[in-house]
C-alpha cells in the first residue's frame, strides 16, 4: 500500500510540473490543446493526492504500524476519530493535508472559473500548481508519510503505536486544523488569479469579481480555525487563557489579519477602481504569510507549544518564500503602469479615507504580532543574547491598536462614499458617541478603574448604536413602505444588499468578541489545596470536594475531582475536573470542568495532589464575559454567510465624478 | 512475568503521572503573581503560572524556587534577577527595554506613525480639489447649498 501512496504522490508531482509549464507555453504559444491538457493534469493530480491519502488514512485507521506516521501518532486503543484526526497530527500527514487541499481548490478553480477568464486562465493555474509542485516534492522527497519502519532490509512492525498527543485528543482539534488549513490553503486562490491579471496584463476588477466569494469562504474558514484554535487552548490546556501569543497562533492571525484588510481595501477598487496595487500588495502578502506560518511551525525557529519537530523543512520554506517574494515584486512593479488608480479622492471626510485608515490599523497590528514574533531571533541575532516576548508586550502594543479598529468599525461604515459634511458625521454620530461616553461614565461611578476596559466598552456601545441605527432607520422605511413587520423587515432589508448588511453582522460578532475580551480585565483566580467535604471560596461561589475517584480504560487511566458549586447558600452546578495519563504516549494530562454562563465562567482544573497526598490542589478561575467570545464568533459566521448569499437586488456601483457645477438645476428624464 | 513486568512499569508510571508534587507552591499569591512575569523554561512558551504541563520540570522547579524566593522576603525585581541570573534575560516574559531590546518596544509603535504618515501623504496624494468656480459665474449660497444637500441625500442612499 505504501508504494501506491508513494507512486501516486511522484506521479502528482510530475504532472504538477507539466500542468505549470503546459499552461504557461500554450497560452503563450496559444496552443489550447496544451492549455486544456494542462487543465486536466489538475484534475489528475487531485485524483493522485486523493488516492496517497486514502492510502495513509487506511493505514492509520487499520493500524498498519509498518509505517513509521501510523506508529508514531496512533495507537490500537485510540478512538477512530481520534486515528482520523492523526492525518494532520504529524508533520509529514499536515502536509499531504496541504497538498490535497490545494489539488481540490485547484480542481474547484479550473472547474468553476467562467469562459470569459480563459486569457487569464493559464496563469492563474501556473501560481496554483508551483505551490502544488512545491508542497508535493516535500511530500515525495523530504517529509513522505508513507516511509516505512525497517531493520537492516528488512520492513518490520511494532505492536502498538506511540499514540497521538494528548492535548490533541479533543473534540475541537478535530475540526479546528483543517479550517485552519482550508483558509491558509484557500487563500492561494485570489493570489493565484492577482498573479494571473498580472502576467495576462489584465489588471481591472474581473479577478476580484471572481475571486470575492473565495476570499470571503476563505477568510471565514480562517476566522472559524483561529477561534476554534482560541476555543481548544481554553477549554484542553488548564491555564483559562484562549490566547496566548504563541508564535504560532500569531502565525495564523497574521494572514486573517492582512485578508481582512484586503476584503475592505477590495471595494474601493470595485466602487472606485483605486488601490489596484495595494490589493495587490495585500493578497500577496496574506498568501506569503500563510507559507510563512507553516515555515514557523515546521522549521523550529521558533520554540513553540504547538510546533512540530525541528526539521531541516525550513530551509525549503525559506527557498519558497524568498523566490516567490521576489517574483511577485517584480511583477507588481514591472505591471505599475496598468495598476493605475481611475478615481482620486473627492473628500478627506469619506468612506474611501476611513478605509485607507482601517488598512493602516490592520497593518499596523499585522506588523506588531510579526514583529514580536520575531523579535527574539532578531534580537539573538544582534546582540548574541537571548530574550523572550510574550503576552505582556503584544498585550501593551496591541490592544491600544485594537481600541483604534473597533472606533473604525463603527466610524467607517456610517461614513458615506466620496464625501460626508459634518454636519451629517454630527447627526450620524451623536447619540452613539453620547451613549458611549455614558456607559463609560457608569462604569467608572460603579468603580470601574480600568481603563481600556472602560474605553473598549464604550466603543462597543458606539459600534452596537450604529449599526443598530442602520438596520432600524432601513427596516422602518421598508415596514413603512411595505406594510410588513419589523424583524420581517430587517430580513428584507438585509436580503436586498447582503454584502453591506452581513459586513455588519460580521462587525457586530467582532463586538461582541471584543465584549469577551474585555471580560478579561476582571478574571479572578486562586489555587487551593483542599480536603473532600471542604469549603472554599471564589468570586460568588462556594466550592467543597465531594468526592475523590480514578479509574482505567484502555487508552488511559484518570483521575477525578467532583466539585459541588454553591452560590448564596444553595447548590447550583457539579463540576468534574480530572487528571488523565494516557498509556501509550505515555503522558498526563488535564481535563478542565467549565460552568459557562453568559456573564461568567467558573473554571476548574484538578492540579494533582498536595505533598502529603491528603488534599487536592484545585486551579479555580472566574472569567467575566468570556462566553461572548464565542457568540460574538457565530454571529461572524453568520454575517460571513449573509455575505455569500446572492442581493435579492442586483447591485451596480457606476462609478460617477462630479466633473463640474453646472447653474441652475439640470433637468432629468423620467 | 513479562506481562507482570509491564504492568507494574505501567504502575510505576501512573503514579508518577498522577501524584503530582510540585503543584502546591502555586496556592501562594505571590509566587502566581511573579510567576506570570518569568517563562516556563520547558519550551512551551507560557509562564511559570501558566503552564499546566503536569509534571514540567521546568514549571515545578521554577514554582518551588519562587515560592523559596518568596519566603525569603525578596522583592519581584530580586526574585526576577535571580531567575535571570539561572537562566539569563530570556526566562523574562517581557523584552527588556534597554540597548537594541529598545528597538522591539519603539519600532511597532514607529511603525504606525510611519504609516499614518503615509496615509495622510496617500490621501493628500489622491486628494483632487473641486473644480474652481469659474470666473464671472456668480453661484448663488443658496442655490448651492441646496444642491449639496440633494448630493448628501443621493449619496446616503449608496452603498
Amino acid at each position: 500500500m505504501e508504494n501506491l501512496g508513494s507512486l501516486a504522490v511522484l506521479l502528482a508531482l510530475c504532472l504538477s510540473a507539466y500542468a505549470v509549464v503546459g499552461s504557461v507555453v500554450g497560452r503563450v504559444r496559444r496552443n489550447p490543446f496544451l492549455v486544456v491538457s494542462a487543465e486536466r493534469a489538475v484534475y489528475s493530480i487531485w485524483a493522485l493526492v486523493t488516492v496517497a491519502t486514502g492510502v495513509l488514512l487506511y493505514g492509520l485507521l487499520a493500524g498498519d504500524f509498518r509505517l513509521a506516521y501510523v506508529a508514531a501518532h496512533t495507537n490500537r486503543s485510540l478512538p477512530a476519530v481520534y486515528k482520523f484526526a492523526a492525518w494532520w497530527g504529524g508533520q509529514e500527514g499536515s502536509l499531504l493535508l496541504w497538498s490535497w487541499l490545494l489539488a481540490t481548490y485547484s480542481a474547484i478553480v479550473i472547474f468553476i472559473t467562467p469562459r470569459r477568464f480563459r486569457g487569464m486562465k493559464p496563469f492563474v493555474v501556473m501560481p496554483l500548481m508551483i505551490t502544488q509542485c512545491f508542497f508535493l516534492l516535500l511530500n515525495a522527497f523530504v517529509a513522505s508519510p508513507f516511509q516505512v519502519l525497517a531493520i537492516g532490509r528488512g520492513i518490520t512492525e511494532v505492536p502498538d503505536g506511540n499514540g497521538l498527543n494528548p492535548l490533541l485528543q479533543h473534540w475541537a482539534m478535530v475540526i479546528h486544523p483543517p479550517m485552519l488549513y482550508l483558509g491558509y490553503v484557500g487563500f492561494i486562490v485570489p493570489f493565484a488569479f492577482a498573479i494571473g491579471s498580472l502576467i495576462a496584463k489584465e489588471p481591472g476588477d474581473a479577478w476580484i469579481h471572481v475571486t470575492r466569494r473565495w476570499t470571503l469562504v476563505t477568510w471565514t474558514f480562517q476566522t472559524a480555525g483561529v477561534v476554534l484554535g482560541a476555543g481548544w487552548a481554553y477549554a484542553v490546556l488548564g491555564w483559562g487563557g484562549y490566547w496566548g501569543w504563541d508564535p504560532v497562533e500569531n502565525a495564523s492571525l497574521l494572514p486573517w489579519i492582512t485578508a481582512t484588510a484586503f476584503l475592505h481595501s477590495v471595494m474601493m477598487q470595485e466602487k472606485k477602481g483605486m488601490m489596484k496595487v495595494w490589493n495587490m500588495v495585500l493578497i500577496s502578502a496574506t498568501f506569503f504569510l500563510c507559507i510563512f506560518g507553516t515555515f514557523l511551525t515546521r522549521s523550529g525557529v521558533v520554540s513553540s507549544v504547538h510546533a512540530f519537530a525541528q526539521s531541516p523543512i525550513g530551509t525549503y520554506f525559506v527557498t519558497f518564500l524568498a523566490v516567490g517574494i521576489a517574483a511577485t515584486t517584480y511583477l507588481i512593479l514591472d505591471r505599475l503602469d496598468y495598476l493605475k488608480s481611475e478615481a482620486q479622492l473627492e473628500s478627506v471626510l469619506s468612506r474611501e479615507s476611513a478605509f485607507l485608515f482601517n488598512n493602516l490599523i490592520l497593518l499596523a497590528s499585522c506588523f506588531a504580532v510579526l514583529w514580536g514574533t520575531l523579535f527574539p531571533v532578531i534580537s539573538e541575532a544582534v546582540t548574541n543574547e537571548k530574550i523572550s516576548v510574550g503576552a505582556p508586550f503584544f498585550n501593551r502594543v496591541n490592544i491600544p491598536i485594537g481600541m483604534a479598529l473597533l472606533l473604525l468599525t463603527g466610524i467607517g461604515p456610517l461614513i458615506a462614499w466620496r464625501r460626508s459634511s459634518l454636519e451629517s458625521l454630527r447627526r450620524a454620530f451623536l447619540w452613539p458617541a453620547v451613549a458611549g461616553l455614558a456607559l463609560a461614565a457608569i462604569l467608572l461611578a460603579a468603580g470601574v478603574r480600568h481603563f481600556y476596559a472602560l474605553m473598549s466598552f464604550g466603543l462597543c456601545l458606539f459600534v452596537t448604536w450604529t449599526i443598530a441605527s442602520e438596520f432600524l432607520k432601513g427596516a422602518l422605511a421598508i415596514r413603512a413602505r411595505q406594510r410588513m413587520s419589523l424583524p420581517r423587515a430587517m430580513v428584507e432589508l438585509t436580503h436586498r444588499n447582503t454584502r453591506r448588511y452581513g459586513g455588519y453582522l460580521v462587525h457586530m460578532g467582532i463586538v461582541l468578541m471584543f465584549v469577551g475580551f474585555t471580560g478579561a480585565a476582571f478574571n479572578q483566580d486562586s489555587t487551593i489545596e483542599v480536603k473532600v467535604g471542604d469549603r472554599f471560596p471564589i468570586g460568588r461561589y462556594q466550592l467543597a470536594i465531594t468526592n475523590l475517584s480514578d479509574g482505567d480504560n484502555e487508552n488511559y487511566s484518570w483521575n477525578q475531582a467532583t466539585v459541588a458549586v454553591y452560590q448564596n447558600g444553595a447548590q447550583i452546578a457539579t463540576l468534574d475536573p480530572a487528571r488523565r495519563f494516557y498509556k501509550a504516549s505515555r503522558q498526563p494530562n488535564a481535563i478542565v470542568s467549565i460552568r459557562r454562563r453568559l456573564n461568567e465562567d467558573l473554571y476548574l482544573n484538578f492540579a494533582g495532589m498536595s505533598n502529603d497526598n491528603q488534599k487536592a490542589v484545585m486551579q479555580v478561575y472566574v472569567f467575566p464575559l468570556v462566553s461572548w467570545i464565542w457568540i460574538g464568533f457565530w454571529v461572524v459566521l453568520l454575517g460571513s454567510v449573509v455575505c455569500l448569499v446572492p442581493s435579492k437586488q442586483r447591485l451596480d456601483y457606476p462609478r460617477t465624478q462630479v466633473l463640474a457645477v453646472k447653474e441652475g438645476y439640470a433637468s432629468v428624464e423620467k | 512475568m513479562r506481562q507482570w513486568r509491564s504492568s507494574l512499569v505501567l504502575f510505576a508510571l501512573v503514579a508518577a503521572g498522577l501524584a503530582q508534587t510540585g503543584s502546591t507552591p502555586l496556592t501562594n499569591a505571590d509566587v502566581r503573581r511573579v510567576g506570570e512575569t518569568l517563562r516556563c523554561m520547558c519550551g512551551c512558551s507560557y509562564t511559570v503560572t501558566s503552564c499546566n504541563m503536569l509534571n514540567c520540570s521546568g514549571a515545578e522547579q521554577a514554582r518551588a524556587m519562587l515560592l523559596d524566593l518568596v519566603q525569603k522576603d525578596l522583592s519581584d525585581d530580586q526574585i526576577r534577577a535571580e531567575f535571570v541570573k539561572i537562566h539569563g534575560r530570556v526566562v523574562l516574559t517581557k523584552p527588556p527595554s534597554d540597548g537594541f531590546n529598545l528597538v522591539g518596544w519603539v519600532m511597532p509603535f514607529a511603525a504606525a506613525a510611519a504609516g499614518l504618515a503615509f496615509v495622510f501623504w496617500l490621501i493628500a496624494h489622491l486628494y483632487r480639489r473641486a473644480p474652481a468656480t469659474p470666473i464671472g459665474v456668480a453661484v448663488d449660497s443658496d442655490e448651492l447649498k441646496r444642491y449639496r444637500e440633494q448630493m448628501e441625500k443621493d449619496f446616503s442612499k449608496l452603498d
